[in-house]
């Protein structure tokens, strides 16, 4: 390779790495916005409205807040996972998006095990959390990261059966091939059941209410960040959201047609599904009461999974045979 | 052990099947004051057990007794189904008494027991192996009176903290700064006791462990602390801690005269002010012999209700909020800030209400007020309407909450659980029917019942009374009568005659009472408030075990705690 073309490739990888950073956290705070006027609005109020238009600029705020506030640090929580815990946390969210879709040509790296690396990545955020947990030396922390883990786990096993069906129908892990695939038709129309599966493993996989046992604010004070402050806070606080949006991404590309709409195909479709996906996770989180541990698990293992299982076999009859 | 919580439904159906007293279906035995006389009899000597005028004592039966009868006695009437009501301390000078009292759920028959020595030579046993509720007051007449009990299994410091070397109920008690110990020592013995506790865990290498939920918890619902014993998310055991809000009230209304009394009980609890004012001017009234205009009876029972409506609101809000569904909290809030603003055109107050007086009211029901209460009724009966199908029918509100704390008749009376937490395990006790003050007995209403005695049966019940209260004033908006809200014979100063009185009403938790000992002065002697969270609260111990922290959480909620309530 000539010199030329190293310099080329850097400042191209310099570039999307930094588009990559400002769009995460740019994107973030229009997360936190919309959660925050989407629950005002369910619930009757009209949520910020003071700093900027609309209060627009009031995550903004709410970000150097939290920037500039001491970091606390407490007694006898081992420092070292305590540090690394939250930027282990973010790390996985800045890595999914290097995938991720948008339009035909806005995918930093289209790799040819897309769909792989975006679950293999998006498990990892349960280490982060079980860190947290235990360095934290606090009986509600170590509570909120053994939920986690027992609940990332088990829900991640339906939520790849449902995606492996969609898979098994398309014949390719790259991304831009399972968007094009589908051009016609979306996969949403095949696989409804698929469909559903992803969605309720991807709230469960993201800690969002009704599956947020692992913060439960009522039973476990703040779960496993109880405590957290300040920025590394902020970092976790970050990453669920982004984490929401990811899961809405990889739905949108996986089954509601990615770029594809009517008129003109393109990134704005993308982005207004995945939009469309978050609004409802977020009417979900404001309108149901949290389920159990136990309740979340019989969930997970007696109804999800089993009906998962059908479904890629069923998939599986139905390609053998058509 | 059984694990309740994680076979939740079998449970509910189990009891109703198995428990006779579920079915509904055995005989009521009424009784009357001379029957229970008469059965005392070989037990106690008939000239210590006198049938007492209720209308002016609020008891039925007075009874003397001396140590060696009272756990016979009190055999007797746990025999009877009597559920205990309160154990009060009381000091007179050279004696000093304990009064038991108890009542009935299917009829009123208030039966107290007096035991009075002088104080050298006091001995009591413990009634805590047949009441189990009786725990908590004896600890407490310990705290207070440094009064000790016999074989109670758990002599110590109940409302005040244990370094304290005073009992401030006594009447020779002079609060002194040095008396109170700095509060470092109260920290080196916490930090003992927690070195204790996590030495014999290391040393055992337990799987158990100890959280303390609380004093600071969100969903606590104030300074209460729940100390769990766990086995990764199951209780073991649930000691509620509690004292962390105690402000005194009682010795309070020692030292003033009866009006000076009157703003304390509606910060007791601060959800049921007008209730709680009630209360304790009915009391007064009822050792004055005041009667009241008939305007003034009306807009009791007005506001009483609304308060009701207001409370049940906003617990509905937080109970909801307790299971992790945030959003009904601010739709109940809304409708029970158009309560308050009502409340602030009739008292002037939004919270803590003072609006009641010895023969009437502070001031009258402006006209905007009723206009705005007939408004606000059909308005709070769409929005219930919403919120149930929102709600009651959630299939995960269900699950959470469907034969969680499952409260049975038998720990209904050990306890003395009253209100919606009694109602929901199948007993229609509700003193504005057992005993009803005021015009209650006017009005077309029922009592809701449900036989589960779980949270959801909680849940329901409650809901149901707010249907109830609804009902009770739309009858009496319409017909509230012009005239005098005041009555103009009651005397601004007076001095009661010398004795013991007990007045209660329904608070939106229970049977709320005032046992007031007056002496013939213009300050109460002794004032004992009877709060039905002590009782609702301290229950959980049973309920609690074997279920999952997040079930404790709910039981907690449906409970209904006020924790200033519970330590006055």
């Amino acid at each position: 390779m000539a010199f030329n073309e190293m310099i080329h490739e850097a400042i191209q990888i310099l570039i999307w790495a930094v588009g990559v950073i400002a769009f995460v956290t740019v994107n973030a705070l229009a997360l936190v916005y919309v959660e925050r006027k989407v629950s005002a609005h369910i619930q009757r109020r009209l949520g910020p409205m003071h700093v900027g238009p609309h209060g627009l600029l009031q995550t903004i705020a709410d970000a150097v807040k939290l920037v500039s506030k001491e970091q606390i640090i407490p007694k006898n929580v081992d420092k070292f996972l305590f540090l690394i815990a939250p930027i282990l946390a973010f790390f996985p969210v800045l890595v999914l998006f290097v995938v991720m879709p948008f339009a035909p040509n806005l995918i930093v790296r289209d790799l040819n095990i897309g769909v792989l690396y975006v679950f293999s990545f998006a498990s990892m955020e349960v280490i982060a959390i079980f860190m947290a947990g235990w360095s934290s030396n606090n009986k509600y922390s170590l509570l909120g990261a053994m939920r986690s883990v027992a609940q990332v786990i088990s829900y991640e096993v339906p939520l790849l059966l449902s995606v492996l069906s969609v898979i098994l129908m398309i014949g390719s892990l790259k991304m831009s091939e399972v968007v094009q695939y589908q051009d016609k038709i979306w996969v949403i129309v095949l696989q409804p059941i698929a469909f559903i599966i992803f969605m309720l493993g991807g709230i469960a996989d993201t800690n969002r209410a009704p599956f947020d046992i692992p913060e439960a604010e009522s039973e476990l004070v703040a779960g496993f960040h109880t405590e957290y402050s300040g920025m590394r806070f902020a970092l976790f606080f970050l990453a669920e959201y982004s984490n929401v949006f990811l899961v809405s991404c990889a739905a949108t590309a996986l089954f509601l047609g990615g770029w594809y709409g009517p008129f003109v195909n393109g990134v704005h479709w993308f982005l207004l599904k995945v939009y469309a996906l978050v609004f409802v996770i977020v009417w979900i989180r404001w309108t149901f009461p949290r389920l159990r541990p136990d309740q979340l698990m019989n969930f997970c293992w007696k109804i999800l999974t089993p009906i998962a299982i059908i479904n890629l076999l069923i998939t599986g009859l139905v390609l053998k045979l058509v | 052990m059984s694990f309740p919580g994680l076979t939740g439904e079998s449970n509910q159906i189990k009891l109703k099947e198995l428990d006779p007293r579920f079915r509904g279906d055995d005989n009521i035995v009424i009784m009357n004051a001379e029957e229970i006389k008469s059965e005392l009899n070989p037990i106690l000597h008939p000239e210590n057990v006198a049938v007492s005028d209720y209308s002016k004592t609020g008891f039925h039966i007075e009874a003397t007794v001396s140590p060696d009868q009272i756990l016979p006695v009190v055999r007797f009437l746990r025999k009877k189904e009597f559920f205990l009501e309160q154990i009060t301390g009381a000091d007179f000078k050279e004696t000093f008494q304990l009064s038991y009292q108890f009542n009935r759920f299917d009829q009123t028959l208030r039966v107290i027991l007096r035991l009075k020595q002088p104080w050298n030579e006091y001995q009591v046993p413990s009634i805590t192996s047949i009441y189990a509720g009786a725990n908590w007051f004896e600890r407490e007449v310990f705290d207070m009176y440094g009064i000790q009990i016999k074989n109670h299994p758990h002599l110590k410091r109940l409302l005040l903290p244990e370094f304290c070397n005073f009992h401030p109920l006594r009447k020779g008690f002079k609060f002194e700064g040095d008396s109170v110990q700095d509060v470092n020592r109260a920290w080196e013995l916490e930090q003992e006791a927690e070195q204790k506790i996590s030495s014999t865990v290391l040393e055992s290498h337990r799987r158990d462990y100890f959280v303390n939920m609380g004093p600071q918890h969100p969903s606590t619902h104030g300074v209460l602390r729940l100390l769990l014993h766990m086995d990764g998310e199951i209780i073991l055991e649930v000691d509620p801690v509690i004292g962390y809000a105690h402000r005194a009230d009682e010795k309070m209304g020692e030292n003033g005269n009866y009006l000076q009394f009157t703003p304390y009980p509606s910060r007791v609890d601060y959800l049921a002010g007008m209730i709680y004012n009630w209360g304790y001017v009915g009391t007064v009234e009822r050792a004055l012999g005041i009667e009241l205009t008939e305007r003034c009876k009306y807009i009791r029972v007005i506001v009483s209700e609304l308060q009701r409506l207001a409370s049940h609101l906003l617990w509905y809000g937080a109970f909801l909020m307790d299971l992790g569904n945030f959003t009904p909290f601010l739709y109940c809030f809304q409708d029970r800030e158009e309560i308050l603003d009502m409340f602030e055109l009739c008292d002037g107050s939004r919270l803590t209400y003072n609006y009641f007086r010895f023969g009437g009211q502070e001031r009258d029901l402006s006209p905007e007020f009723l206009d705005r209460a007939r408004k606000f009724i059909p308005m709070l009966k769409s929005h219930l309407k919403d919120y149930e199908q929102l709600v009651a029918k959630n299939i995960i509100f269900r699950k959470r909450t469907e034969g969680v704390g499952v409260i049975t008749k038998d720990l209904a009376i050990e306890y003395g659980v009253t209100g919606g937490a009694l109602r929901a395990c199948g007993i229609p006790y509700d003193v504005r029917k057992s005993e009803p003050y005021g015009i209650y007995d006017q009005f077309q209403w029922d009592v809701p019942t449900k036989t589960g005695g779980d949270a959801y049966s909680r849940f329901q019940v409650r809901v149901q009374e707010m249907w109830q209260s609804l009902r009770i004033l739309e009858q009496a908006l319409p017909k509230i009568p012009e005239g005098p809200y005041n009555n103009p014979q009651a005397p601004k100063r007076f001095k009661p005659n010398a004795g013991e009185y007990y007045f209660c009403v329904e608070s939106p938790r229970g049977q709320m009472g005032i046992y007031l000992i007056s002496d013939g002065t213009e300050n109460p002697y002794r004032i004992k408030m009877r709060t039905p969270c002590y009782n609702n609260l301290e229950v959980i111990s049973p309920i609690g075990k074997g279920h999952l922290l997040a079930d404790v959480v709910c039981i907690l909620g449906s409970l209904d705690i006020v924790v200033p309530d519970v330590d006055r």
